[in-house]
């Protein structure tokens, strides 16, 4: 099947990451397509490039780098992102700043789209 | 035959407005989808009814007052429906004529056969 | 339906307005994140989610209730617990409309 995931909420402050992302593993484990993670609200956070949580703690930007390399899509709404700082210079290698029509593209080629 | 082929989409509005961005960033992605000629339909519940308020003056808050939107929502924008559900209304004191726009006040047991009927529901 | 959870009912109105969106038999229920304290026994909301279990069926993320220290034994009868590959399981089978 193929899914969509819409993250609404920032990076650290809620949960919506982490849960996000325990599930397109999964998702990915069972042989499920991800045709793409849209960042929207807060969410546009977790794709900064320039994070760096102390060593010792799961890190959202290596983690947003190892679903890209699986080849995953990761876009965050560029309206959301200027409004809180995320630009070309800040947004992370592992994402693309793109328009809200690709969160309607995703409901659209989704079997299901999915928030958190 | 081509109206089969739209996708039905779903904003659910279940915040209220100014003390969080979501009302906002919500209308600005209705107003995007709207480009797109699919089937997008709003609807309001729990507090997200507020939003549709009348008479919302955000000069002194220094903010933009966004429910000038929603009138032109369908007309402007091609949203296919405004839902707002009966229950939330009331259980807030208010009703259809506290409203800024002509909306379709519907009860929860038919919002929730709308809700079904979508292909994808956006939560804000 | 899926229906997601994932506030604590204690702070949100995400179980309350979820409930009334839940078609009785086919709809499903997943709590994830601080939407599991719901389902803890004694609490205030397990009227709510004994009438909820009778006709339908409701899970706990088991990730989620393990980081929160919350045993099996302190859940409600009736509740499911489920890991992430369930939780995609569920959303395979039925459209998903997160609540928080």
């Amino acid at each position: 099947m193929k899914f969509g995931v819409l993250i609404k909420d920032g990076q650290y402050t809620h949960q919506a990451m982490d849960s996000a992302y325990n599930f397109i593993v999964a998702a990915m484990e069972l042989g499920h397509e991800i045709k793409g993670v849209f960042f929207y609200n807060e969410g546009v956070c977790n794709t900064c490039g320039t994070m760096e949580p102390p060593r010792d703690e799961r890190n959202i930007r290596n983690l947003l780098l190892g679903l890209n390399e699986k080849g995953i899509r990761l876009i965050a709404c560029v309206a959301a992102g200027k409004r809180r700082g995320l630009v070309a210079q800040t947004v992370s290698s592992a994402a693309e700043i793109s328009g809200l029509g690709q969160l309607l593209e995703l409901c659209i080629e989704s079997d299901r789209l999915i928030t958190f | 035959m081509e109206e089969q082929k739209k996708t039905k989409v779903m904003f659910v509005c279940r915040t209220a407005p100014y003390g969080t961005i979501f009302e906002q960033e919500a209308i600005e992605a209705m107003i995007m989808f709207g480009a797109y000629e699919q089937d997008i339909s709003v609807s309001f519940v729990g507090d997200g009814v507020f939003s549709l308020k009348k008479g919302q003056d955000t000069a002194l808050l220094g903010k933009k007052n966004f429910s000038m939107t929603y009138p032109i929502l369908i007309d402007d924008f091609e949203i296919s429906h405004i839902y707002v559900e009966k229950e939330s209304l009331e259980e807030r004191g208010l009703s259809g004529d506290d409203l800024m726009t002509e909306v379709e006040i519907v009860d929860r047991n038919l919002l929730k056969q709308k809700m079904k009927e979508m292909k994808a529901l956006l939560p804000f | 339906m899926l229906h997601i959870i994932k506030k604590s009912p204690y702070e949100s109105s995400a179980l309350n307005d979820a409930v009334n969106y839940i078609n009785q038999n086919d709809d499903v229920v997943l709590l994830i994140e601080d939407g599991i304290y719901a389902a803890k026994k004694g609490g205030k909301f397990e009227e709510l989610l004994k009438n909820l279990t009778q006709k339908n069926s409701v899970y706990c993320l088991l990730a989620d209730i393990k980081a929160r220290g919350i045993q099996e034994n302190e859940l409600l009868e009736n509740i499911k617990i489920i890991d992430y590959k369930g939780f995609v399981e569920k959303v395979v089978e039925h459209n998903p409309m997160t609540w928080s």
